[in-house]
């Protein structure tokens, strides 16, 4: 079947060959997960076979994502780059604030050089709706110069776009409608954004196709890197953890290496991803905890003041604090059995 | 004993204790990627095979994604009759919006091009609970669909309530599902495993679907919630997707 690479070798493995064409995708992961990195990685790959891709950069200048993946070594020369980060804020009234769409500003890498300076007289302001007129005057120029259509687009990133560029407007609509827009330029389309809170439904995860999603934490000192396919519409997939590492050529996946999730917690980085395995993990030491505390009813221990933590360990694990329930549980447990044990000697020196 | 319907999965017909009781809205919860619209095809499927006309709304994907992500289980699903109820690109200039009860027509799966259709340049086509719901009773009073899904609710919720109130709106949605006397699906995105609220209270039966990782990958279960005028099975039962479709592991006992 006709799939396209993303540009990395283990994740295309992991997509069952890679993704399917013309449809857009997520990637979701903390800050410094290797988001932007992939971006890269799949845009070359595009340039790579010849196609016309093009990069939309709202969070970092062009010229900071040129420094930045300096270092990887890679030939960024003829990545099209539309650049519609906003401009300083001036506070002066009597400015007239024009939309990036009316200024259209794309560049091969090659030519970016300082950053844009804003402008004394007018500043741009980006919007969800300017940056879908830059996109589709671009697709047209594009087309009208070389009669190529670009085949791959990555946004970088979604979660500025929103905040820069969605205030009064109805959201969910706006990206619904966004992203209907990215379906309809029929390009394979990467959208780089923030890691959803577990308890909320992002339209942007509703509607993509796929979500490719890193995972970044800390292992003693050193910094661990897996990724995970959540979703991918119309194709099988690897529904497991691989490794992943940021090396000096770029993102490195591990398509059959195994991530340990054992013992991992409390570093707050990971967070709610493993929360599945936390709360298997807390239900387990709650109800020993409460197997325990039945027991030492029984022979009439004195556990009165561990009461409160037990409550306070079983209110932790109804909102979901998975990681308090644990690290209250240790203590618990080890005092509980002291106590039971205590009890038991002390009955059986009576007797 | 009332008659029941096959919803097209053996294992979950079991569950239902035969199967799902015809002419009431049903609803089918899950996250993400837990295998809703998959389990909505097969019991279009399964309608198919009994004869049946079989309509498909669809609110969230376009009409030719679905057909290549459904064809790719191997199915041959060229007579599910499709409804593109997904709205075009939003004008930001007042311009005119034709309500799609007006615009669009269904067309069975095997005519869907596969290319996305275009927004026009002129105008914008836009998707309200209203016209929606407009279009369906046109359609109804056309033919005798048999098996309706709607994908999804969540969606209807989200994309087609501007001006209106969401759960009056959802309540009087479901209520006219109900008053056509189809059998239909609809789908609910849930999060956290957790159950959706106000739908799951107007449905007459709720079957919810479980996702969670896990080291070795995914683990999938799927349970009945609520099945109104009927026992079912109390227990969580393991479930997989893989070609062919959603596999349930419970036997008759």
């Amino acid at each position: 079947m006709n799939r396209v690479s993303t540009g990395v070798e283990g994740l295309d493995k992991m997509l069952h060959g890679g993704l399917i064409p013309g449809r857009p995708y997520v990637i979701s992961g903390p800050p410094g997960s290797g988001k932007s990195i992939l971006g890269v990685h799949f845009l070359l790959e595009g340039i790579k076979n010849g196609e016309s891709v093009i990069m939309v950069a709202v969070d970092e200048p062009p010229n900071e994502i040129k420094t930045n993946m300096a270092h990887f070594g890679w030939g960024l020369d003829r990545l099209r780059i539309l650049d519609a980060t906003p401009d300083i804020r001036t506070y002066t009234k009597g400015k007239s604030i024009i939309d990036v769409g009316t200024t259209l500003d794309v560049q091969d890498m090659e030519q970016v050089g300082e950053m844009r300076k804003s402008q004394q007289l007018r500043i741009m302001e980006v919007s969800i709706h300017s940056v879908q007129k830059m996109l589709k005057q671009e697709f047209q120029d594009h087309f009208k110069v070389s009669g190529k259509r670009y085949t791959r687009v990555v946004i970088d990133s979604l979660t500025s776009l929103k905040m820069f560029g969605m205030r009064a407007e109805d959201r969910r609509i706006l990206i619904q409608s966004f992203l209907r827009f990215l379906s309809e330029l029929e390009a394979t389309t990467l959208i780089i954004t923030e890691l959803p809170r577990p308890d909320e439904l992002k339209t942007e995860f509703l509607l993509a196709r796929g979500d490719i999603r890193f995972q970044k934490w800390f292992e003693s000192n050193a910094v661990r890197r897996a990724v995970s396919i959540e979703k991918f519409r119309g194709s099988a997939f690897d529904e497991r953890f691989r490794p992943m590492v940021i090396g000096s050529r770029g993102l490195f996946v591990q398509a059959d290496g195994e991530v340990a999730l054992h013992g991992r917690r409390s570093d707050g980085v990971v967070g709610h991803f493993f929360r599945d395995i936390m709360s298997e993990e807390a239900f387990e030491i709650l109800e020993e905890i409460t197997t325990l505390w039945e027991e030492c009813e029984a022979i009439d221990a004195n556990i009165k003041d561990l009461k409160p933590r037990i409550f306070r360990a079983m209110i932790y694990l109804h909102m979901g604090r998975h990681d308090d329930v644990v690290q209250q549980s240790v203590s618990l447990l080890a005092a509980l059995r002291e106590r039971k044990e205590k009890a038991t000697m002390s009955s059986l020196i009576e007797r | 004993m009332v008659e029941k319907i096959r919803t097209g999965i053996a294992g979950l017909d079991c569950m239902l204790k035969g199967g799902l009781i015809p002419g009431r809205p049903y609803i089918v919860s899950g996250p993400l990627g837990s295998g809703k619209t998959t389990l909505c095809m097969q019991f279009l499927l399964e309608g198919l095979k009994e004869g049946e006309s079989v309509l498909f709304v669809a609110l969230e994907e376009p009409p030719n994604e679905i057909r290549f992500n459904m064809e790719s289980y191997g199915w041959k699903v060229g007579d599910v009759e499709i409804l593109d109820a997904n709205s075009d690109i939003r004008r930001f200039e007042p311009k005119p919006i034709l309500e799609i009860s007006s615009e669009i027509d269904v067309v069975p799966m095997k005519n869907v091009p596969s290319k996305i259709r275009k927004t026009p340049d002129g105008e914008s086509r836009e998707t309200t609970v209203h016209s929606l719901q407009q279009a369906l009773k046109n359609l109804f009073k056309r033919k005798d669909y048999g098996r309706i899904v709607i994908d999804s609710i969540t969606a209807l919720r989200r994309f087609c309530m501007k001006d209106f109130e969401e759960s009056l709106s959802t309540q009087s949605f479901i209520r006219f599902l109900t008053e056509a006397g189809k059998t239909a699906l609809m789908t609910v995105e849930t999060i956290d495993n957790t159950g959706s609220d106000l739908e799951t209270f107007l449905a007459r039966g709720e079957i919810r679907l479980h996702k969670f990782r896990h080291e070795n990958g995914i683990k999938r279960f799927i349970c009945i919630e609520k099945y109104k005028g009927s026992s079912h099975l109390e227990y969580i039962v393991p479930m997989e997707i893989k070609k062919g479709g959603i596999f349930v592991y419970e036997e008759e006992t």
